[in-house]
């Protein structure tokens, strides 16, 4: 009762309702009466935290946005959408376990496809797979639409990680079958069967991705290098350029057709783009070691040094720009430097990397 | 005048380009400058000496022959002689520009001026070029010239052919001056190290040499063995190895054994032998010869042990060869005898030189350089291994490691990472150097790593977040519930009091009075509950009712008027507010708030005798639905009993669906249906 407010208002009531009371009260025409309106604080107060957070989130602030549902949810312990919202920032913020418990909750309170789908989407993100495709499983259970499309679509996914290319293509032509236009699909079944080295049917479905959406950049830097495998040069060049035109900031784009350009030897356009990729993502490791390859084989070693230094400082873990570190200091003459290079990027799994110790550093 | 002037500028500039003559070292031509033409002819002659000492002497003629052309720069002939000493003294593009320039001072400057035009060429590796002068000079032979340097001609044309190969496929190795450390602007050269390359010990012709004395048949100093040790990286400057294994004469070091204490020499006693000594403590034991078979009265002027130190590869001139110095080798028996003299056979030994002759320590592989092969000019090292008997044919080590000059002298560590040679390629400190190889092995191309996001999900993150959406505010989600409380039969309007019951929580919400003048009440009641609602007044039955308000309802308004009875026999009300379990006659909690208001009814009226009445809807069998509403009439009556009230007042009925309020074919109709009742049966 503590929590309850009760409000009396004295409301002027007109019309009809007076009328009826006219003959005791004919120097009024207005009754004066007392009516009660009630409303329940608490609840109010949790779900107004949890439009906060909803706000929060739409802004993505997610930090915030998880302060603010953890406040609806002190309030209000059975409050699944509170849950479910406050999962999902934690996901945006990389936090899937955090999110995963969440969605435990939530679906606890409220097992819905809905729900399923998203937990089965953490998972998949945690790599817990086996817990996904039961999750995704739940959700084609519950429902024959678009979440079962995307359900069929995320266990594509999880197979496609898991190296299971053969299932993953049926799953992805499940999802298709549900939505005719799901765009992802067939571009991720078109990344399928890349894997399964069928170029073609490769170029086909990122075709399809792109045909039912033509702004899908990603659909055609995978083209370009399913072209670049083919040594279709010029086409990889003309698809990574209509990915870089729709997104100006494509580093991945600029990385791959400066690679393609170096392939062709027009070594000034590969310089260009690598540095253009590097100056979209400045963090971007593999663009350095790339460029300082290409400054490298410019036999401009001590620019070279400093891109791969780069690359290294950017990336610790980064094995191939060891390597090629290693080769640049060779032809520094510095066979220790090299030596500790090739030992390293040995050690991060660079096969070839075995060797060079083999023969060069005994 | 103005005239005059621009005519004889022109005059010179033509002269300077077309009309450039050869003049001559004469009084004629230099009739004021008698001092300077005296000087000029006397370094021509020195020149001319030196010249014809060869090897490093060339390069002191070139010293006189520059100083000369200081005077004259015009003369084909002292232009054709620094030509020649660049051939030596290099760089050999040096030697490519005197020479034309003499030819074209005079077309006839010298009836060899092809070859060594071609040598020049050679020399710089323009091999077309050099092919061309080669070919025009082999064409130009007189028969007698022909008989003697046809074969040699081709020769060269043939290793200038290699040489193009050479240099399109150079091999992987860094090649680099050893440095003044160890070189020096003297020949250099000969070098050997220990199995760790901590120490070399190589020959050397510089004026520190034991006796200070010039070989008379080239003045070039005597050669001495020198050595150096390594300091971290760096090779300590090195020291002449003095006695007992230098001598006044030549004492060049040609080998040594892989255990590293055994210096293998080059004497040139008795036509040139070699001899060995022996490491003991920190001195060398005075050197020994080799006995016959391995030395001669000919030359031996090079060996290398095997690498169980059982075999001695050596370099004779002695007769019997294939031209030459060849490579033989002699086996020591168990008691240290030495086997006779074998030559190693024509897949090795040319009619050319094979020379400076070193066996890996792998026990396999030989390194000799030698004029025949596949060379690109004058000596270059080859590699041959021993398998399955043989030796295979050897295989040029590749550009930069030859060159179109001497490159001699190869020994490789134990590492087999660097080797050492000797050579007098452009860029060295004087006359021959020791260089060493950084061996790269197969090229080491660095990888290119590009990157594809291969899933679509993947490329945004997460599909963007289906949210759960803003809940609504209640202030615009609720129900208005209004109407006027009345008395049944008067239809007087009555003050009575309203509870409003949360069914879900068990609360009572609120509780007021509707007002006492026009029976007036309203209500907000915010969406998503179970509410009850129970309307009571002072002398009348409770009027009771339920609404379930769905959460999504939006504002609306429910007018609901209400009609008290009096208390009364055969008065009764419906309780709205009892709720069983499904198919069972168990109260469920939210019930209790109703029955206690009907146990306060009976508590105010003792006198007060109730029928309870159960009724169902219509779905399922008739005794079954009977016999469940008499149960939960039963669960109502209990439940009074239980809390006070005499059973005697309390009659429990089951009506099954005999008595429907509503119509059974319609659900809302079925739940009116499912409902107990209280009736008034005695006051």
């Amino acid at each position: 009762m503590n929590k309850i407010l009760l409000f009396l208002i004295t409301l002027f009531i007109g019309g009809s309702l007076s009328a009826q009371n006219n003959d005791n009260n004919t120097n009024n025409n207005i009754l004066q009466d007392t009516v009660k309106v009630l409303t329940k604080k608490d609840k109010q107060e949790a779900e107004k935290k949890y439009n906060e957070g909803v706000i929060s989130f739409q802004s993505n602030q997610y930090d915030e946005a998880i302060r603010k549902f953890n406040e609806a949810l002190k309030i209000k312990a059975k409050f699944p959408e509170a849950f479910y919202n406050r999962a999902s920032a934690k996901f945006k913020k990389g936090d899937f376990l955090g999110a995963i418990q969440d969605y435990n909750y939530a679906i606890t309170l409220k097992p819905i496809a809905k729900y399923y789908l998203a937990r089965g989407i953490a998972r998949y993100q945690y790599k817990e797979y086996a817990g996904a495709l039961s999750d995704f499983d739940q959700v084609i259970k519950k429902d024959k639409g678009n979440y079962a499309a995307e359900a069929y679509y995320y266990k594509g996914c999880v197979y496609f990680e898991k190296k299971e290319y053969e299932q993953a293509l049926q799953e992805y032509s499940k999802a298709i079958t549900i939505d005719k236009q799901y765009a992802f699909a067939y571009h991720d079944r078109g990344s399928t069967y890349r894997m399964l080295k069928e170029y073609q049917k490769a170029l086909a479905d990122y075709r399809k991705a792109i045909q039912i959406n033509p702004k899908m950049a990603i659909a055609f830097n995978n083209m370009g290098s399913v072209k670049k495998l083919l040594k279709d040069y010029q086409g990889a060049i003309i698809d990574y350029s209509s990915a870089i035109n729709l997104d100006s900031n494509n580093a991945i784009a600029y990385n791959n057709r400066a690679t393609v350009y170096k392939e062709l030897k027009d070594y000034d356009k590969a310089m260009y783009d690598f540095s253009k990729a590097i100056s979209i993502k400045p963090s971007y490791a593999i663009a350095y070691s790339n460029r300082a390859n290409l400054r490298f084989q410019n036999k401009d070693y001590n620019n070279a040094l400093k891109d791969y230094n780069k690359a290294i400082e950017l990336d610790n873990n980064y094995g191939f720009a060891f390597l090629n570190r290693g080769i640049c200091k060779e032809m520094m003459r510095d066979s220790k430097g090299a030596c500790k290079d090739w030992a390293k990027a040995n050690a991060l799994g660079v096969k070839i990397a075995a060797d060079y110790l083999n023969t060069q550093c005994k | 005048m103005l005239k005059s002037t621009l005519i004889i500028s022109l005059f010179f500039c033509i002269t300077t380009l077309f009309g450039q003559r050869d003049i001559a070292f004469s009084k004629a031509n230099f009739s004021h400058q008698k001092k300077e033409l005296k000087a000029a002819l006397k370094n021509i002659e020195d020149g001319d000496y030196y010249f014809s000492l060869g090897n490093s002497n060339v390069e002191i003629a070139l010293d006189y022959y520059l100083r000369a052309n200081k005077l004259n720069p015009n003369n084909a002939s002292l232009n054709y002689k620094l030509g020649l000493c660049y051939l030596e003294a290099k760089p050999a593009s040096k030697s490519i520009y005197y020479l034309i320039k003499a030819k074209r001072l005079n077309p006839k400057v010298n009836e060899d001026y092809n070859l060594y035009l071609a040598k020049a060429y050679h020399l710089n590796l323009e091999f077309d070029k050099a092919i061309h002068y080669y070919q025009i000079y082999r064409d130009n032979l007189s028969p007698e010239k022909a008989n003697k340097q046809l074969d040699i001609i081709d020769h060269y044309i043939e290793e200038c052919k290699n040489g193009k190969e050479l240099v399109k496929k150079p091999v992987r190795v860094f090649v680099e001056n050893l440095g003044p450390a160890i070189n020096s602007e003297y020949p250099d050269y000969g070098a050997v190290v220990n199995i760790d390359e901590s120490m070399i010990f190589f020959t050397s012709r510089r004026p520190t040499t034991t006796g200070g004395e010039r070989n008379p048949l080239d003045m070039m100093y005597y050669e001495d063995t020198y050595w150096s040790k390594k300091k971290g990286q760096q090779w300590l400057t090195a020291k002449n190895i003095g006695k007992p294994i230098n001598t006044s004469g030549h004492d060049a070091v040609v080998g040594l054994a892989p255990d590293g204490e055994t210096l293998l020499l080059y004497r040139d006693n008795n036509s040139g032998d070699i001899y060995w000594s022996k490491h003991k403590g920190d001195k060398w034991t005075k050197p020994l010869a080799f006995p016959s078979p391995i030395n001669s009265n000919y030359q031996e002027s090079s060996a290398s042990y095997s690498y169980d130190g059982k075999r001695l590869f050596f370099v004779s001139n002695r007769p019997g060869g294939y031209g030459g110095k060849d490579i033989y080798y002699s086996d020591k028996d168990g008691n240290g005898n030495w086997s006779k003299a074998i030559n190693i056979g024509n897949t090795i030994n040319t009619s050319y030189d094979e020379i400076a002759v070193f066996a890996q320590a792998d026990g396999k592989t030989l390194y000799f350089s030698s004029e025949g092969h596949k060379g690109m000019g004058s000596f270059d090292i080859y590699k041959t291994t021993f398998e399955n008997g043989q030796w295979s044919t050897p295989v040029n080590l590749g550009y930069p490691i030859n060159s179109p000059d001497p490159d001699v002298f190869f020994s490789i560590g134990a590492s087999g990472r660097n080797a050492y040679f000797s050579s007098n390629r452009k860029n060295g400190l004087g006359d021959q150097d020791i260089y060493k190889i950084t061996f790269l092995g197969p090229a080491k191309e660095p990888t290119y790593s590009t990157e594809d996001i291969l899933l679509a999900s993947n490329s945004k993150g997460f599909k963007e977040a289906e949210l759960e959406k803003p809940i609504q505010m209640q202030s615009s989600q609720l129900t208005l519930l209004k109407g006027i409380v009345r008395d049944e039969l008067t239809q007087k309007p009555l003050e009575a009091t309203i509870d409003l019951i949360d069914n879900e929580e068990g609360e009572v919400l609120a509780s007021f009075q509707s007002n006492s003048a026009t029976g007036k009440y309203l209500i907000s009641l915010p969406s998503g509950h179970n509410y009850g609602l129970s309307i009571s007044a002072e002398g009348y039955l409770f009027y009771s009712a339920n609404f379930i308000i769905p959460k999504a309802e939006s504002y609306r308004e429910e007018t609901r008027n209400i009609q008290l009875q009096r208390v009364e026999i055969g008065k009764g009300i419906t309780l709205k507010n009892i709720f069983f379990a499904y198919k069972k006659a168990n109260l469920n909690k939210e019930s209790i708030t109703e029955l206690n208001r009907v146990l306060k009814l009976l508590k105010k009226y003792p006198k007060l005798k109730i029928e309870v009445s159960g009724h169902t809807d219509n779905v399922g069998d008739s005794i079954y639905n009977q016999q469940l509403s008499l149960r939960r009439a039963n669960a109502v009556v209990n439940y009074f009993s239980s809390h006070g009230i005499s059973p005697s007042r309390l009659i429990a009925k089951g009506y099954g669906f005999s008595k429907p309020i509503a119509d059974n074919s319609t659900e809302k109709g079925r739940r009116q249906n499912r409902r107990s009742e209280i009736l008034i049966i005695a006051k």
